[in-house]
């Protein structure tokens, strides 16, 4: 026989054995190709999409979280067709020790196993790429037909091919082992499943004397199979750890990024201005979510600026909880240089430069914000002139320690006391108090008025009443509900979530499948004791229970250690001040529970075939 | 003179495997009949159909043709639930092979099938004890089967067959693969349960089984015939 011909011929023979190998090798390979794509058709789309809009600070969430998520989807396909091409050629060991005890040289059975797991793993990657590049354009074009897919971006070719690659020489080499290790074995040692599955010594681990004997099978065929099972909870930790993150984390940071925006832009509040300030306030607003404007605005203009009766008469509205009076400008600021104690030079030090540029100035009375920014630092104090709270792209874009150096506007030099996430002109913000800049630019009042309501109160009442006021007085005096602008924004940072939160449902059906392709291989290793126990009077409902248990105590280990790694990774490292509610706490709680209960229901799959099989058809050797 | 009950009824029973470029038939026309406490050794070459004839007794294959009553079951008509249960209650199973379950210890292997039938931890316990004590594999009871010898675990096989006190046993092979002084070991026990009034299907070669048996038949080329009654 030709040294190809055995191979090939022993591959053709044991159809069932090399179908779920090439099946679960390339659905690995189909699910990660697919989540490799996808999550680079998300991540380039999102960052087309946010390109020139989404502050500095927001951005610091956002990019961290897109690429821990690439690299767990990455990480998690590797360990998932690692698994898979182990235990494929685990399967194997047991004719290496035969072709041995026949007298087969090492070399040649090395040879013939060899050739096998490389007509294996060809054939498996590239049916995983084909699968894999056919669902994601399938699921994004479905995705694009229900609008739920923003993103346009097309793919590169060299993910597939690069990914094609990767999957196939990271198949060969982990599938080599245990060839290697079988060949190089002595033949009696080969044939053992004692040996090739690592069950040469009895475990410590003892099953409960009381449990059940299903249970006490189940167990113990995990624990003797430890290997491939450490392998696959490994691999299953890392697809909840994937699924964590990106539910948890992107719910947490989903509501965290959403407080911000709220926060900042307030919620119950009325604008009021005249005509074009008002629309030019909304301008800045939506630079958040609809990217710079760059047009010219001359706030400066006398016409602006709100009278104090007016202003009198919007707080004695039944109803106004608050009335935040601010100055909006355009002013050139700039970089002041300040001095912070070098560790390495231990010494002081100054830091920054001489850089400057155009950014909002807003004059604001400290005890009368209605906003409550996320501050890096705190917000400006009562009678304090000297100070100044700069917004987070700003603070990106001129200064490198913020916190210790000051802000140049008009000739006078103001201490940055904190750095701000504010969507108000994407961030490009500051913030000084009203009587500096009044003083400054000369101007002797404010230009807007943000009318907080109270929350008990009728909105459209009060807003129907401020429209009378201002009609009354001065025509060109309008009142804008600011809520609109707030939910435009909201609207915006939910839009470049709810795209990462379609990940965990196909990392979890990439999981499935692994999961499948697991039960599958144990379930026809194990395929002539179950057939066994059913020719003694057991009905196939109890081997169903003895795999159901298997899969049950893997993916209970697996989730608990991924969700507690997940949940400490997004608590402690990705989304710093997180906003946890308990709406929250149980939208992530039922997220899970069901990541759990469909990767368990997959697994139930292969048994449950498995069960309605014919009896002799599982009892005779394959 | 009482006419004798009828445990197992094989009626025109033929069976065929095929496949794809091929056609087996494995059985042709047997007839048989088996009276209850009655012990019936089927020799006959390898290939000839005994384990096929065996299994399809013991209601894990199903005939192409004929039909196969087992103390008044129509096997062939029962769905997969009912001939589970079935064997529990009515059949011991011994294989060619032994087919012990690699993860349970001797004791657990021996104890396996009572767990389906209802019965107590305790009752349970005192049953393995009594097997054990039987085959003499009392100091084995901790061990697992890859522990033990081929005849130890033939009489593993033997223990767990009749756990549930079966009254129909069908046994393929039983001495097969063992030496003389282990053989005898087996045939004593087949011995004991015959004494015990149990019906005995078995397949063998074995002169000193066969000496044991009622009647042996052989089955030559799918055909079943009477050497003595």
């Amino acid at each position: 026989m030709s040294d190809t011909a055995f191979p090939v011929n022993d591959l053709l023979r044991k159809k069932m054995q090399t179908s779920l190998a090439i099946l679960s090798l390339a659905s690995c390979v189909a699910s990660t190709v697919f989540l490799l794509l996808f999550a680079e058709r998300t991540g380039l789309g999102i960052s087309s999409l946010v390109e020139g809009k989404l502050t500095a600070g927001f951005s610091l969430l956002f990019y961290p979280f897109l690429t821990l998520l690439m690299v767990l989807v990455v990480i998690s396909g590797v360990v998932m067709i690692s698994f898979t091409a182990f235990i494929m050629m685990a399967q194997r060991t047991r004719d290496v020790g035969l072709m041995k005890a026949a007298g087969c040289p090492n070399g040649l059975v090395f040879g013939y196993f060899f050739t096998e797991l490389l007509v294996v793993a060809f054939v498996a990657c590239v049916l995983g790429t084909l699968l894999g590049v056919v669902a994601e354009i399938a699921c994004s074009d479905l995705l694009g037909s229900f609008g739920s897919n923003p993103f346009h971006t097309s793919i590169g070719i060299w993910t597939p091919v690069a990914a094609f690659v990767s999957f196939f020489v990271l198949t060969l080499a982990l599938g080599v082992s245990p060839v290697v290790r079988a060949s190089q074995a002595e033949p009696a040692k080969a044939l053992s499943p004692a040996h090739y599955l690592g069950l040469e010594k009895e475990p410590g681990f003892t099953v409960l004397s009381r449990s059940s004997l299903s249970l006490k099978m189940a167990v113990r065929t995990l624990v003797r199979h430890r290997s491939a099972t450490v392998r696959i909870v490994f691999c299953l930790s890392l697809v909840f750890l994937l699924v964590t993150v990106a539910v948890a984390g992107g719910l947490i940071a989903q509501d965290t990024s959403k407080s911000w925006v709220e926060d900042a832009i307030g919620r119950n509040v009325l604008l009021v201005g005249q005509r074009e300030m008002v629309a030019q306030y909304q301008l800045l607003c939506s630079e958040f979510y609809e990217g710079a404007s760059n047009t010219e605005f001359n706030y400066t203009n006398p016409k602006y600026q709100l009278t104090k009766s007016l202003l009198g008469n919007l707080s004695s509205i039944t109803g106004v909880a608050g009335l935040d009076t601010r100055l909006v400008v355009e002013e050139q600021v700039m970089e002041i240089q300040g001095y912070i104690y070098g560790s390495t030079t231990l010494g002081m030090q100054s830091v920054g430069d001489h850089r400057e540029g155009a950014s909002i100035v807003v004059g604001v009375d400290a005890t009368d914000v209605v906003s409550d920014w996320s501050i890096n630092g705190q917000f400006l104090q009562e009678g304090q002139t000297d100070q100044a709270v700069v917004g987070d792209s700003l603070s990106r874009a001129l200064f490198s320690e913020p916190l210790n150096q000051k802000i140049g506007i008009h000739g006078r030099n103001l201490n940055i006391t904190g750095v701000c996430l504010d969507p108000l002109n994407n961030g490009n913000v500051t913030y000084v108090s009203l009587s500096f800049l009044e003083d400054v630019t000369g101007d002797t009042g404010p230009n807007i008025a943000l009318v907080k309501l109270d929350p008990s109160a009728n909105k459209t009442e009060i807003f129907g009443r401020i429209s009378a006021l201002l009609q009354n007085g001065n025509s060109n005096l309008q009142v804008y509900d600011l809520d609109v602008q707030l939910s435009k924004s909201l609207d915006f940072v939910g839009s470049l979530w709810s795209p990462i939160m379609l990940l965990p449902v196909f990392s979890l059906l990439a999981a499935s499948l692994s999961l499948v392709g697991y039960v599958a291989l144990s379930i026809n290793e194990q395929r002539q004791e179950f057939g066994i126990i059913r020719a003694l009077g057991a009905k196939p409902r109890a081997v169903l229970k003895i795999v159901l248990t298997q899969s049950l105590i893997i993916v209970l280990a697996s989730y608990a250690l991924g969700t507690a790694l997940g949940i400490i990774l997004t608590l402690l490292i990705l989304v710093q001040e997180p906003l946890v509610t308990t709406f929250t706490v149980v939208e992530i709680a039922c997220w899970l529970l069901v990541g759990l209960a469909v990767t368990f229901a997959a697994s139930a799959y292969p048994a449950t075939i498995f069960a309605k099989k014919p009896l002799l058809e599982t009892i005779t050797k394959s | 003179m009482t006419e004798k009950e009828v445990a197992v009824l094989v009626s025109s029973l033929d069976k065929t495997y095929e496949g794809v470029g091929f056609k087996v038939q494995v059985l042709i026309d047997v007839n048989l009949e088996v009276s209850k406490g009655e012990f019936v050794a089927i020799s006959g070459s390898s290939g000839s159909g005994k384990t096929t004839l065996l299994n399809i007794i013991g209601g894990i294959d199903k005939p192409t043709h004929g039909k196969v009553v087992v103390f008044n079951e129509d096997l062939g008509t029962r769905d997969e639930d009912f001939l589970a249960g079935f064997r529990c209650k009515n059949l011991g199973f011994v294989f060619q092979s032994y087919n012990l379950i690699s993860t349970l210890t001797v004791a657990e292997n021996i104890a396996f099938p009572m767990e389906w039938t209802g019965k107590n931890g305790k009752q349970i316990a005192e049953r393995v004890e009594e097997l054990l004590s039987l085959v003499d594999l009392t100091h084995r009871a901790g061990h697992f089967p890859f522990q033990l010898s081929g005849g130890e675990q033939q009489r593993v096989a033997l223990a767990r067959a009749i756990a549930n006190d079966p009254p129909l046993l069908l046994i393929d092979e039983p001495t097969g693969n063992l030496d003389l002084k282990t053989s005898l070991k087996v045939t004593q026990i087949l011995e004991t349960m015959k004494n015990r009034g149990k019906t005995i299907i078995v397949a063998t070669h074995d002169p000193h089984v066969i000496e044991l048996a009622h009647r042996k038949q052989i089955l030559e080329e799918g055909r079943l015939t009477v050497v003595n009654e």
